[in-house]
């Protein structure tokens, strides 16, 4: 369930390794394969992958990871097109993630290139890359899309390349991954009023202990899983939000530095380890991945657990009685009663048009169809990420803790910038640089497993060396290739923190 | 082999053509799936090779300098080398004193506990790791048996705490190999006649000094055969600590497999020559230490057959 | 001399305690499969299920498609012993009787690739493999794991033909028979032990082997084999620990069936190679 929101993310956010651990368990050395494959050029492999390929006329060969919207896309999508095209038939393959992204990888090498696919199982290339290296064609002259409902959501450098519109949003990019989602019945036994929102994190802190105190001995508070480095970076990132920190990816937008180190970040991290100290967080969260988490909080175990919107679609699909059984959700809460808000780039696209597509006219029109207000309605019910529309939310059928946690994104989040966007020769520079380890999911899992306590001192340690790394990168592709980029691209000193950074403001810099 | 000028030795390749005949599919088969990988292994680590790119661009020796300097590659590499100092012996003098037990004719029920050892031998390592991710976290039986006997204080989550997570990872490795390593001692224990066991016992020596005077002189080749196939073995330990540890909790019982697997793949941007160069570097850093044991065993041999 | 009963009945009951900590995780296995999932975590010790859940066993058998996983590794660990078994024999048997220039070569570099792990090289082997076409077939599989490597079987067949008497092929020469009628109709069958014992490790292993069949099947589902299996299906659903669990248990009864069965043969054959 988790991949693909983690794929969805724009390149431009947090940290790197988009690609849960937990992924790579379903296909440890698949990437191993798609980089074997870049290296080697095509096979057999391709030709099954592609068998039916979009070459021959044919059908139009469709590409995605999404298991939970096999139905949805096939009733509500595909079939209405093809009744009312006859002639047109849309087949489409569900892969894993990082199958996919192999198949891509060697299909594209052996000219097989499914009509429309999503990128998940690249990693965290960014699609700057991709379209540089030829593999899409604009889809905005095929399909209305600057006059569909989703026009605003448009960015150049993320959909827009050269002027041409190559993707669309289908979901909406306000949202994040630290939602309070909590078990009603276990509050109720604590004698916890679920409506009673814990605004800020003291108020939090002390319910996750009237909880782990008011119930059997292996309840507990909270749930914070601390196996996968990928989920506590995205999560002390929030929470520094809420403590003031600018975003997304820890970037002071006055300067260009990075701010890892600020007190936000640090009181972040205390924060967690003052929950862990008060023995309110489940001891075993040490070995949890989040979809462990997940099936520990549906089993009863702790009763908050914070994670992104599709914690509900998925616990629909997996763990139903624990959706019958009560689920309620609070806002995120902030260390003091003045709420800050949480910082989001805008939402990537999610579907491309290969460049050799025979199809492109019927794929782009299939694509605009998931704009309409009729699709996302149906795309809010699955309960996954929150639909680009997310106005349907309110009258779509989903979960009241749903349509909640939707409504309060609209008040929680905001849209911020992203360097790509503003310049675009910034992709260029990224893939140039080295991760840095240990990073900041590192550091967290280091101080949360008590085998480190100087969380300023790593913190510090990581930034600079970060900061170095950008620095180098940005000199070596400047110098090497030619490329126009330097930190300013980094500077946005007209960000406003209490509003979206739109199209406007990258003018107006 | 003759002394020979090369006149004959054409003769004798003609005469003996049935001979590579015969060494036709190991020679095709080795060169192909052993020596050219491990040719082509060294070659990539000479490239600066993002994995996204077709190919990699010559760099030298770049990459072992920056190896040298990478703190988390000597990481992998010291706990690799902890891993094998402390799970080899532990894997194969465990597996022999289980082996003089069940090798007595006074054990009863030997065939079932064989059995019963020999279990985890045939289970996938992915399964070992998530049920024993299960079984040793804070509030899995381990933990709680543990607390419940007054041996700890509190609730532990061995495999993914900094100071114990390595060696978590190790007693599974060692749960799940034992059986193997018990049916070469078993093996091992059958080739010595019965009668030097009877002669002891008549010279009235004590189960221990038969032991130590009589039985392990004989296993000595054995306990290097066997040594050395563990060592082997404890290279290949990926699936295992993958599933139980994914390397972490920072980085803490990150092996030097998982090192190579997270540069080459998990990487943001995956650099195959990197990863490549610390196959290489960790492999010849392993063959010093296959020699130094080579040798060490060697003059151990030397001095228990003059003792 | 005989030994006191009591120190029999300590053995035992150590041998029973370290049994039982062996069997442990097995016995948790076989009751988290019938367990429902959110049972798995509740009230620590207990192994009893409340109430048997056998769809677990179901959704196992048809969601992670065992029947299509068995025969894969049937066939690849089938095909990876007839592999070993033919190469090393012919190999082990020109290297145990008979000279020829560049012998000494050939065992110097058996001996230095015999420590390299596998894995580490997997990059060019995926590489090769896909240039013969080859990926995503049993054949690459087989290939694979069976072409390179296993030198423990060739020095195996080695070593054990070079202590057969000289007689035997000098009296099957004087019969008339050729070099290969010798070896499959007098050597191979006398090497038989070997044989036996080269089946049962290469059987170990390639029914283990998990990272070659993974990379080599990837994008064809229909491929894989129990272990590769098995660890996409932990990947997958991670929180379906009951149907994993279900999962492994179907995928470990054979194996033990085969042990159990086989149990004398296997020691006496792995004793058969450790003695040389």
């Amino acid at each position: 369930m988790r991949r693909h929101h983690r794929i969805l993310r724009p390149s431009s956010s947090a940290g790197p390794g988009d690609i849960g651990r937990r992924a790579f368990l379903g296909g440890t050395g698949a990437v191993l394969a798609a980089a074997l494959a870049a290296c080697t050029g095509g096979g057999q492999l391709a030709q099954r992958g592609a068998s039916g390929g979009s070459g021959g006329g044919g059908a139009l060969q469709w590409w995605d990871q999404f298991r939970p919207l096999t139905k949805m896309l096939q009733d509500d999508l595909f079939a209405p097109y093809m009744k009312a095209h006859a002639g047109v038939t849309v087949e489409r393959r569900q892969m894993d993630v990082p199958d996919l992204g192999q198949a891509l990888q060697v299909a594209r090498r052996s000219n097989q290139m499914p009509d429309v696919h999503s990128l998940a199982g690249l990693g965290d290339v960014s699609p700057a890359a991709l379209v540089s290296e030829g593999w899409f064609q604009p889809i905005g002259k095929l399909a209305d899309f600057a006059g569909s409902p989703v026009a605003d959501l448009l960015y150049d450098g993320i959909h827009r390349f050269n002027g041409e519109i190559h993707s669309f949003p289908p979901f909406s990019g306000r949202w994040h991954d630290a939602v309070p989602w909590c078990n009603t019945a276990l509050l109720k036994e604590a004698k916890v009023d679920p409506e009673e929102e814990p605004g800020t994190w003291d108020r939090l802190r002390e319910i996750a202990r009237r909880i782990t105190n008011g119930t059997d001995g292996d309840v507990y508070g909270m749930v914070v899983p601390s196996k996968d480095p990928d989920y506590l970076a995205a999560l002390v990132h929030r929470l520094a939000m809420t403590a003031g920190a600018p975003g997304p990816g820890a970037i002071d937008w006055a300067t260009g530095e990075y701010v890892h180190d600020s007190q936000p970040y640090i009181d972040a991290i205390e924060y967690l380890v003052a929950l862990q100290k008060d023995k309110v967080v489940h001891p075993a969260s040490a070995s949890m991945g989040p979809r462990d988490a997940r099936a520990r909080w549906a089993a009863g175990q702790a009763a908050v657990y914070l994670w992104g919107a599709w914690f509900i679609g998925g616990l629909r699909v997996d763990e139903p009685e624990a959706v019958e059984r009560g689920v309620g959700v609070w806002h995120i809460p902030c260390p003091e009663t003045t709420r800050n808000f949480v910082y989001s780039p805008p939402q990537p696209g999610t579907f491309w048009v290969s460049k050799g597509s025979e199809h492109a006219k019927v794929a782009a029109e299939v694509l605009l169809r998931m704009t309409t207000r009729e699709f996302q309605t149906k795309l809010a019910a699955a309960m996954d990420q929150p639909p680009a529309l997310a106005e349907v939310v309110a009258e779509a059928e989903v979960h009241p803790a749903y349509r909640a946690c939707v409504a309060n994104f609209q008040e929680d989040v905001k849209i911020g910038p992203v360097p790509e966007v503003g310049t675009p020769g910034v992709w260029q520079a990224r893939a140039e640089m080295r991760d840095i380890h240990p990073n900041l999911g590192d550091i967290v899992q280091s101080v949360l497993t008590g085998s480190s306590t100087d969380i300023g001192g790593q913190l510090r340690r990581y930034k600079d060396q970060l900061s170095a790394e950008r620095e180098r990168a940005v000199k070596a592709v400047r110098e090497e290739k030619g490329v126009e980029v330097d930190l300013n691209a980094w500077v946005f000193a007209n960000w406003d923190r209490k509003a979206d950074y739109d199209q406007k403001s990258y003018a107006g810099r | 082999m003759t002394t020979d000028p090369s006149k004959t030795t054409i003769r004798r390749l003609r005469q003996d053509w049935w001979i590579y005949l015969f060494l036709l599919p190991t020679l095709l088969g080795y060169g192909a799936y052993t020596v050219y990988p491990l040719l082509a292994s060294w070659w990539f680590a000479l490239l600066d090779w993002p994995g996204f790119a077709t190919a990699g661009t010559f760099t030298g020796l770049d990459n072992f300098a920056r190896l040298i300097e990478d703190d988390l590659f000597w990481n992998a590499f010291w706990n690799s080398i902890v891993f094998l100092v402390i799970a080899v012996p532990l894997r194969v003098g465990a597996a022999l004193a289980l082996a003089l037990v069940l090798n007595s004719k006074k054990t009863p029920f030997k065939g079932f506990f064989r059995t019963l050892f020999f279990l985890p031998v045939v289970t996938t390592g992915a399964i070992v790791g998530v049920v024993f991710t299960l079984l040793l976290d804070a509030s899995g039986p381990v933990s709680l048996a543990l607390v419940w006997s007054g041996l700890i204080d509190s609730p532990a989550n061995f495999a993914a705490n900094a100071g114990t997570s390595l060696y978590a990872g190790i007693a599974v490795w060692v749960w799940k190999w034992l059986g193997i390593t018990l049916i070469y001692w078993l093996a091992a224990l059958q080739t010595i006649p019965q009668g030097v066991h009877e002669a002891a016992m008549i010279d009235g020596a004590g189960a221990w000094a038969e032991f130590r005077h009589v039985t392990m002189p004989l296993l000595v080749p054995f306990l290097v055969i066997i040594t050395l196939i563990d060592t082997v073995a404890a290279f290949n330990v990926f699936d295992l600590m993958q599933t139980l540890t994914g390397g972490g909790p920072s980085f803490s019982s990150e092996v030097i497999e998982i090192f190579i697997f997270r540069t080459a793949f998990q990487a943001t941007v995956p650099q195959l020559g990197y990863a490549s160069a610390a196959a290489v570097l960790f492999g010849l850093l392993t063959v010093l230490f296959a020699v130094a044991q080579a040798l060490g065993m060697r003059w151990a041999r030397g001095r228990m057959g003059t003792s | 001399m005989r030994r006191p009963e009591p120190r029999q009945v300590v053995t035992v009951v150590l041998l029973a305690v370290l049994g039982g900590l062996w069997v442990y995780p097995f016995v948790w296995l076989v009751s988290a499969s019938l367990k429902s999932s959110p049972e798995i975590f509740g009230r620590g010790l207990n192994l009893l299920p409340e109430e048997p859940v056998w769809e677990n066993y179901a959704r196992a058998w048809t969601e992670v498609g065992f029947g299509t996983y068995f025969v894969n590794t049937l066939v690849i660990t089938a095909g990876t012993v007839l592999l070993v078994v033919v190469r090393s024999a012919l190999a082990g048997y020109v290297l145990g009787r008979y000279d020829f220039a560049g012998k000494k070569l050939l065992i110097g570099l058996f001996l230095v690739t015999f420590f390299l792990p596998e894995g580490y090289t997997i990059i060019p082997i995926a590489q090769l493999t896909d240039q013969l076409r080859l990926l995503n077939t049993h054949a690459g599989v087989i290939l694979g794991l069976g072409a390179g490597g296993q030198i423990a079987a060739t020095l195996l067949y080695a070593g054990y033909f070079r202590r057969l008497p000289k007689e035997l092929e000098e009296s099957a020469r004087l019969d008339g028979a050729g070099h290969f009628a010798i070896f499959f109709r007098v050597m191979l069958p006398l090497a038989w032990p070997i044989t036996a014992t080269v089946v049962i490790l290469t059987f170990l292993f390639s029914w283990n082997v998990y990272l070659l069949p993974l990379v080599f099947t990837l994008s064809d589902p229909d491929l894989r084999t129990l272990a590769v299996g098995m660890t996409v299906f932990v990947g997958e659903r991670g929180t379906d620990w009951s149907g994993m669990a279900a999962a492994a248990v179907i995928s470990l009864i054979p194996v033990i069936a085969v042990f159990v069965a086989l149990q004398r043969k296997f020691v006496d054959s792995i004793a058969g190679a450790v003695k040389q």
